[in-house]
């Protein structure tokens, strides 16, 4: 239940009581008129004998002034009017200390709730264990940079990879240039063999052995050459792998880097919503915990409108006690015959020992009493 | 660890009150309906405070409030008593009894909170 700040209590204890509560109150109103009109009566009484319209109290009243069965139906009335204001009284009490149960218990609940908020908003439920939003947020925030950063060291990597493929193409190139010196080496051989085979033919028989030598020399040079061809070719195979390779790892590091620049700006843009999010939750928790700070003083006013239950039931018990010492008066008269006349004062003066409250001392005297008392101050001693 | 309060009332609505009050600001509370049953409830436990009515069935409150004087537990245990009645002789009467303060109903929570405070450390 939320009172507004400086709000109605009246409205506010009206959404407080439910109709059975209120109903309770009525008959308490009811009891209250009764026993009021009991205390009139006995008043009216008392001021009849101190005023001397009748003459005394001790010789009792006139007998032209006196309602002939009025003993009768003091015996049979003031027993019902005992009975009444106690089940009001009880009852009203019964319904009070509900009340204050279900009071209690919705206080409980509202401290809890606020507890619960600011925990959830702030973490501040540090006893639990339990991280709050934006405690949680800027953790997560600071493991998402963690793994962003391991990203964008990832992709420095393959950069890193990727020069070194480039001097690997740049040796293919050497490669295929020591390929071509050696078919050129080859060629230069095949030539030489080949006038060295002249030269031999040439010395005729003497040349024969040498011819033997030039022949061998050309078949080698033919191998070099050969041998040159095939290198060549395998250089400019692997050339074309690693070039291929080259292009791949390229695409490669441009989507890795777009990927990063992308899921940094996808988690800045999820932490800011969550930021947002939890702004909002954090000044929400605020708002809730102002509106207990008002609730609190609304309580604090409650719960002393309820300890007036407390007054008005002593008050009904000092009533409902002095009625049943009055019925059994009656009922020794009507009984046993001891009809002895009734000490006004004496009567008056054991009433005012049972009082515990100063409105019933007022009232006591004749002083109208309609304000509640304010809360008291205290004493130290 | 949470300081208890012992609270001795015949009114059930008015130990609600006071409990809410007391709970409300981080106390246990116990709780007894005159002076008789808070002596058989007593004995035992660690009570910090004991917040006493004074007009109750059975045994009223100065006579609770002198008996849990003479108990070696609770000589020195502050009691405050908590009562519709505002009269000078009756305050007298708790004081010589050995109450530390006096309040009347309708009471404050925040003023009998302070008296709390200024009776036991929270």
């Amino acid at each position: 239940m939320m009172f507004s700040a400086g709000g109605d209590m009246a409205r506010g204890m009206a959404a407080v009581f439910s109709a059975t509560e209120l109903a309770l109150l009525g008959m308490l109103l009811f009891s209250c008129g009764v026993a009021a009109g009991w205390l009139a009566y006995r008043f009216r009484v008392s001021r009849r004998s101190a005023t001397g319209v009748v003459p005394t109290a001790a010789t009792g009243f006139q007998e032209g002034h006196r309602i002939p069965n009025l003993d009768d139906v003091c015996a049979s009335v003031l027993p019902i009017w005992g009975k009444q204001i106690e089940a009001g009284r009880a009852q009203t009490e019964d319904a009070v200390t509900a009340l204050a149960v279900r009071f209690s218990g919705l206080v409980e609940k509202l401290g809890d709730a606020v507890s619960a908020s600011q925990s959830a908003a702030t973490g501040s439920d540090a006893a639990h264990g339990q991280d709050g939003v934006v405690e949680l947020l800027e953790t997560s925030q600071r493991d998402l940079g963690r793994i962003i950063e391991s990203l964008r060291e990832s992709t420095l990597g393959k950069q890193a990879l990727m020069r070194e493929i480039d001097r690997l193409a740049l040796f293919t190139g050497e490669l295929k240039k020591m390929a071509a010196e050696v078919g050129s080496i080859a060629m230069q051989t095949n030539l030489l063999a080949l006038n060295a085979a002249i030269e031999a033919a040439r010395a005729g028989e003497a040349g024969r052995g040498f011819a033997v030598v030039a022949d061998e020399v050309r078949r080698l040079s033919s191998l070099s050459a050969e041998t040159g061809k095939r290198i060549s070719q395998g250089a400019e195979e692997i050339g074309a792998a690693i070039a291929s390779t080259v292009a791949a790892s390229e695409q490669s590091v441009t989507r890795d880097a777009q990927s990063v620049t992308q899921s940094e700006a996808v988690i800045g843009q999820v932490i800011e919503r969550f930021h947002g999010a939890a702004s909002r939750l954090a000044d929400s928790s605020s708002i809730l915990n102002q509106a207990s700070l008002g609730i609190r003083d609304e309580i604090s006013d409650v719960l002393v409108s309820l300890q007036f239950q407390d007054r008005v039931s002593q008050i009904l018990a000092h009533i409902r006690d002095d009625i049943v010492k009055f019925e059994t008066q009656v009922n020794a008269c009507l009984s046993d015959g001891q009809c002895a006349p009734i000490d006004m004062d004496a009567w008056l003066d054991d009433m005012e020992k049972t009082y515990t409250t100063t409105e019933q001392r007022a009232m006591h005297h004749g002083t109208n009493v309609t304000q509640l008392a304010a809360p008291a101050e205290i004493t130290f001693f | 660890m949470a300081k208890t309060i012992m609270v001795v009332d015949d009114s059930a609505s008015l130990r609600q009150v006071v409990g809410i009050a007391l709970k409300g600001a981080g106390f246990d509370v116990l709780e007894a309906c005159d002076g008789r049953d808070a002596l058989s409830k007593i004995t035992g436990q660690k009570i910090h405070l004991i917040i006493s009515d004074v007009n109750m069935p059975n045994m009223d409150g100065i006579s609770f409030v002198k008996e849990v004087k003479k108990m070696a537990s609770y000589k020195f245990t502050p009691i405050i008593m908590l009562t519709t009645e505002s009269q000078e002789a009756k305050k007298q009467e708790g004081q010589a009894a050995g109450a530390k303060a006096w309040v009347v109903k309708p009471f404050q929570p925040a003023q009998m909170l302070a008296a709390v405070s200024k009776l036991i450390m929270p």
